[in-house]
């Protein structure tokens, strides 16, 4: 595969900056998590969204979706919603004196499904999504319906309502490229935020890019070089995650899957885009990490008694694991950190 | 195309310079140990050797040294080339260190065009000077105290000649006083040096083995015997000669007779020894005819007396081969060996139940003084009589007293009695008070307890 040149990565990163700044325009405050967005979805991932209520997680989706022209969906998950209810249900037509079931799609088949409060659904319902996840596709009835390209699933989940919610199973998580965390905002973005917004009016938003303009750009960031040395990072990184294999991951009781490290590479790729180079780079990886292997490792129960965190162990395994492949003798210490 | 092609060529003598670095550190990180322990080995030997052998070379020391110093170089370069890193993995070592998001990578792979060389460059590491430093400085200070600290050479035992047996040299001392003076056969002193030869031909570890000790004291004793017999005879024989000589017209007729056996008996005592006198004087005394020795020149028989009588003192004053006792007249050399071995016991000469000398020949018993000095007797412990002499000196396990007595039992018959009935009479207490107490005693006691 020929690899993308300066060119057209110049031309795309100029695409992602203006979808960047008209996110800015939705969200104040939050440039590191709309990078973040950005970076999944160029990367074809699916974001969840964990945060106090309030913190503008469904704004921002729904504005990526008035930004990129693309058809959305909202899904409010409830605990009585059924499989069905999202991926369509057959439904008994008659047609020219025949009766036949005819597949009436579901909220499913759209382009970015924002799926609100995901872990309040039961289980069987959130398994549905399993498949349209890995494979933008829907079985109903032993029938299979493609999703229409590109589809995202953007799902937002509150940290402390746990009363009456389902914990999405470790295998939905892991289909879920990023999961990112919506902190609160400072005192200069809240006053930003009380000066330009009115409660229950929602932020003008111009349309920017066109799906396919979308879909070219996403046909690009495969094309991002990644180096050797880089894919290697990325391998010692997640193989670190294992128990035993590095001092951080002393407390880690289930590592990061190769789904995990193929994550970090399209996500590294992906922000190597956003930054206009035409290879994907350490820090890239660097940056990415933390949304991808936060919700993929599964900590153990000294973890949660010593008052550890997912995101605490990953940056002890980012200051850990070097970028080199060799380690350095005794006689010479590290005089840069990386 | 030729800017593009010298930028590439810097990066890559810039990474090979990083890559030399990155594995001579490695080298040294492999070799500071077996360095530390081969100098401290290395000084210890040093140390032993400067002790042990009194012909130390320095030269051949270095030279050593040298060898192992490279032997340890190879090893511990063999040991880090499993580490080494190659020009291309330093270049990855530069990109991640000067923070150039692998530009260096995409160049090399044709993507992007190569970076400007920029003027300081970092690889990312700097030298460990304490732990680059500290293991050759603790191997200088080791080899250097081992080569500066004052030890001098020991001198060594095993060169020098093992002392032979004292027996040994009396012999040999015997031997040449009388080969010196002509007065024994020279067949007997060879054949004597010939026996102690053998004996000192054999290892000298076998010198002070019991066959060899053994061996030794036969043949001192035998050279003993023959000497006191051939002194013997020679002073039989000189006196008979002196009786025949002096008192041929005053004594008897059986006096005579007696004195010419006496001289006969010598002479074939004499003739028929291991050790004969000396061949010549041998021929005299056989060509003497003592039945006529007033036919004789006078002063040719006093110088044939004179020859036996010197020749008898010489016999009398050798060693002896050590085999002489002091009862039998022993030499002043022996005394050492006897006051060790009668330590503590010197009135105890005789054989018996008693500790012998040791040697081959001791007696029954062990060697006196070997369980330490023997303090004079003050008869203490297993006394057997019935009063001990001294009961502050008694062992556990020693009777001091016998007595010959009865226990005190009650042999007063009791028969049947009712229940409650007391028979015999205590012998204190209320009936003391009651019964044997006067008047006046009971008086003088209550006035008392007032």
């Amino acid at each position: 595969m020929e690899h993308a040149s300066e060119t057209e990565v110049t031309d795309a990163g100029k695409h992602v900056r203006s979808l960047s700044h008209a996110l800015q325009q939705v969200l104040f405050g939050q440039e590191e998590l709309i990078q973040l967005v950005l970076a999944g979805i160029l990367a074809r991932g699916h974001i969840l969204l964990e945060g106090l209520p309030g913190l503008g997680k469904t704004e921002l989706v729904k504005g990526l979706s008035r930004i990129l022209q693309m058809e959305t969906r909202r899904i409010q998950f409830t605990p009585d919603l059924l499989p069905g209810d999202i991926t369509g249900n057959p439904v008994l037509q008659e047609k020219d004196g025949k009766r036949q079931f005819v597949f009436q799609p579901g909220p499913l088949f759209t382009n970015i499904v924002l799926a609100d409060e995901i872990n309040r659904a039961s289980p069987k319902t959130q398994s549905a999504l399993l498949e349209a996840m890995q494979e933008r596709r829907v079985t109903v009835l032993g029938e299979t319906h493609q999703l229409p390209m590109p589809f995202f699933v953007l799902a937002t989940q509150n940290p402390i309502e746990l009363e009456g919610t389902y914990p999405l199973p470790e295998a939905q998580l892991d289909r879920f490229l990023f999961k990112l965390e919506i902190t609160r905002n400072d005192v200069d973005t809240l006053e930003r935020i009380v000066s330009d917004r009115d409660l229950g009016s929602e932020p003008e938003v111009n349309p920017i890019m066109e799906a396919s303009t979308l879909n070219d750009v996403l046909a690009l960031v495969r094309r991002i070089y990644l180096p050797d040395v880089v894919a290697n990072y990325i391998a010692r990184l997640v193989d670190a995650t294992h128990p035993g294999q590095s001092e951080s991951a002393g407390n880690i009781k289930f590592g990061a899957s190769p789904r995990a490290a193929l994550s970090l590479a399209a996500a590294a790729r992906a922000r190597a885009l956003m930054n206009e180079r035409t290879h994907a780079s350490f820090e890239d990886v660097k940056f990415v990490a933390p949304s991808v292997l936060r919700h993929r490792i599964i900590l153990d129960y000294n973890a949660r008694v010593e008052g550890l965190t997912s995101n605490g162990i990953i940056s002890l395994l980012l200051e850990e694991i070097p970028f080199q492949a060799g380690k350095n003798p005794r006689t010479l210490q590290q005089s840069v950190s990386s | 195309m030729s800017e593009e092609h010298s930028r590439d060529t810097q990066w890559r003598k810039l990474a090979s310079k990083v890559s030399s670095k990155i594995n001579l550190a490695w080298w040294l990180d492999k070799l500071s140990t077996p360095l530390l322990i081969t100098a401290l080995a290395g000084s210890c030997l040093i140390l032993i050797a400067r002790r042990e052998l009194s012909n130390f070379s320095w030269f051949y020391a270095s030279i050593i040294g040298l060898i192992v110093f490279l032997t340890i170089g190879i090893l511990s370069w063999w040991r880090a080339r499993r580490n080494f890193e190659s020009p291309d993995h330093a270049l990855v070592r530069i990109e991640a260190s000067m923070k150039l998001r692998n530009k260096l990578s995409a160049a090399k792979h044709g993507l992007t065009p190569w970076p400007d060389l920029p003027e300081a460059i970092q690889d990312g590491t700097r030298w460990r000077w304490s732990r680059l430093l500290s293991p050759p400085l603790a191997a200088l200070i080791l080899l250097g105290a081992s080569i500066l600290l004052p030890v001098s050479a020991r001198s060594d035992a095993g060169e020098l000649p093992m002392d032979e047996p004292q027996a040994w040299k009396d012999l040999e001392t015997d031997i040449e006083s009388l080969a010196e003076e002509q007065t024994v056969e020279k067949d007997y002193l060879d054949e004597l040096e010939e026996r102690i030869d053998q004996l000192r031909n054999q290892n000298q570890d076998q010198w002070y083995s019991h066959s060899s000790i053994e061996a030794t004291d036969a043949l001192s004793e035998m050279h003993q015997g023959e000497l006191d017999k051939l002194e013997r005879n020679l002073r039989r024989a000189e006196q008979a000669l002196e009786n025949l000589q002096e008192n041929s017209g005053e004594m008897s007729e059986t006096t005579r007779e007696r004195m010419l056996d006496v001289f006969n008996e010598a002479m074939q005592g004499l003739e028929q020894g291991k050790m004969k006198p000396d061949s010549q004087l041998l021929e005299k005394l056989r060509e003497l005819d003592p039945e006529n020795l007033g036919q004789l020149d006078p002063q040719q028989l006093e110088q044939l007396r004179e020859s036996m009588k010197q020749a008898a003192e010489n016999c009398a004053q050798c060693q002896g081969g050590s085999a002489k006792h002091p009862s039998q007249g022993g030499d002043a050399g022996q005394d050492w060996l006897d006051e060790l071995l009668n330590e503590g016991s010197a009135d105890q000469q005789s054989q018996g139940s008693e500790g012998g000398k040791g040697g081959p020949s001791r007696g029954p018993g062990s060697a006196p003084g070997v369980l330490g000095q023997v303090t004079p007797d003050v008869n203490s412990g297993n006394l057997e009589g019935l009063k001990s002499e001294d009961l502050s000196k008694s062992l556990p396990g020693d009777l001091l007293e016998l007595k010959d007595s009865e226990h005190d039992v009650d042999k007063a018959k009791i028969g049947l009695r009712a229940g409650g009935q007391v028979d015999s009479e205590s012998e204190g207490g209320s009936r003391v008070w009651k019964e044997s107490l006067l008047p006046s005693e009971k008086s003088a006691l209550k006035d008392f307890f007032k």
